[in-house]
């Protein structure tokens, strides 16, 4: 058992918007420098980058299973982790391959202290809070997102992901 | 501007105390840092953003989809619904941030607060 845990977590946020650039002419003896009417992302102005602070939670150091942990670290040892590596639905490479069969990641009925998923794959994977009932968040291909619980209103065992078609693959942390 | 994107990212790194608590390492069953990133299209191509405003009581701070962020700057705990009010289900404490995008199903997103805080948000549709 650990002697104690605890997560960093930082979030930014970077809101942006097409601006369209008016042509550039010229050329220079040997060559052509115009260009033509053009778009760019740029940063909002009126907003600004947003977040980018890191903040500390604690989460509980004896954790509800091996399995809070999506993956196993390197450093970890084969015999500490056989209930992960003979369970016939644990994954063992930190790699979660789901559809659009609800999932529940952990059956543990403590409150959530801590919850970080990562979507993998292309397809969008959605994310529920309430036990499979509805599914308000969603991350697009490459995107992740992290949420603590308010007071006992959400345990461990509610979160759920799916797709909404075809599969993907997350990589997540659930903590108590 | 118009075409509103947003770019967000959610990193955390989880650490474990060492069994002399002399010092924090990374967590042994995580081994790593862990990070992801996407850029989001507005469906609408708007962002709605508020900058730092002092809440007492529920606010709503999204009434339609695709993206939502939320920082708790100070004060008290504030707590967040994605069901329109009915269940407050996700926590910041002061400094922290939440940021995720949006499924099509929700109807609106509320923040409220345990006692006086100051929060700023922004929303994309």
């Amino acid at each position: 058992m650990a002697q104690d845990r605890r997560v960093i977590m930082r979030t930014s946020v970077l809101p942006s918007a097409t601006t369209a650039y008016a042509a550039v002419p010229g050329s220079l003896e040997e060559y052509d420098i115009s260009k033509a009417t053009y778009n760019k992302n740029t940063v909002s102005s009126s907003i600004g980058r947003l977040g980018g602070n890191s903040t500390l939670t604690d989460i509980t150091s004896a954790q509800w299973g091996d399995g809070w942990s999506s993956f196993i670290s390197e450093s970890a040892t084969w015999s500490a982790n056989l209930s992960n590596w003979e369970g016939a639905d644990d994954t063992w490479d930190g790699i979660f391959t789901m559809s659009t069969t609800q999932t529940q990641l952990s059956s543990d009925g403590s409150d959530l202290q801590f919850c970080y998923i990562k979507n993998l794959g292309s397809t969008a994977v959605i994310i529920s809070l309430d036990a499979n009932s509805t599914y308000p968040l969603k991350l697009s291909g490459g995107a992740s997102t992290m949420f603590r619980g308010y007071s006992s209103n959400l345990k461990v065992n509610e979160v759920y992901v799916k797709t909404a078609s075809g599969t993907s693959t997350i990589e997540y942390l659930i903590a108590k | 501007m118009a075409n509103e994107k947003v770019k967000y990212s959610n990193g955390c790194s989880p650490q474990e105390l060492d069994s002399t608590s002399a010092r924090w390492y990374q967590d042994s069953d995580v081994g790593r840092k862990l990070t992801g990133s996407a850029n989001v299209s507005m469906g609408g191509g708007t962002l709605t953003y508020q900058s730092s405003k002092e809440i007492t009581s529920a606010e709503s701070a999204l009434s339609s989809k695709d993206f939502v962020y939320v920082r708790n700057i100070s004060g008290s705990d504030v707590k967040i619904s994605l069901d329109n009010g009915s269940n407050y289900l996700v926590l910041l404490s002061a400094g922290e941030s939440f940021a995720s995008e949006l499924d099509s199903s929700v109807a609106a997103v509320i923040i409220s607060t345990d006692g006086t805080s100051t929060v700023e948000y922004l929303s994309g549709t």
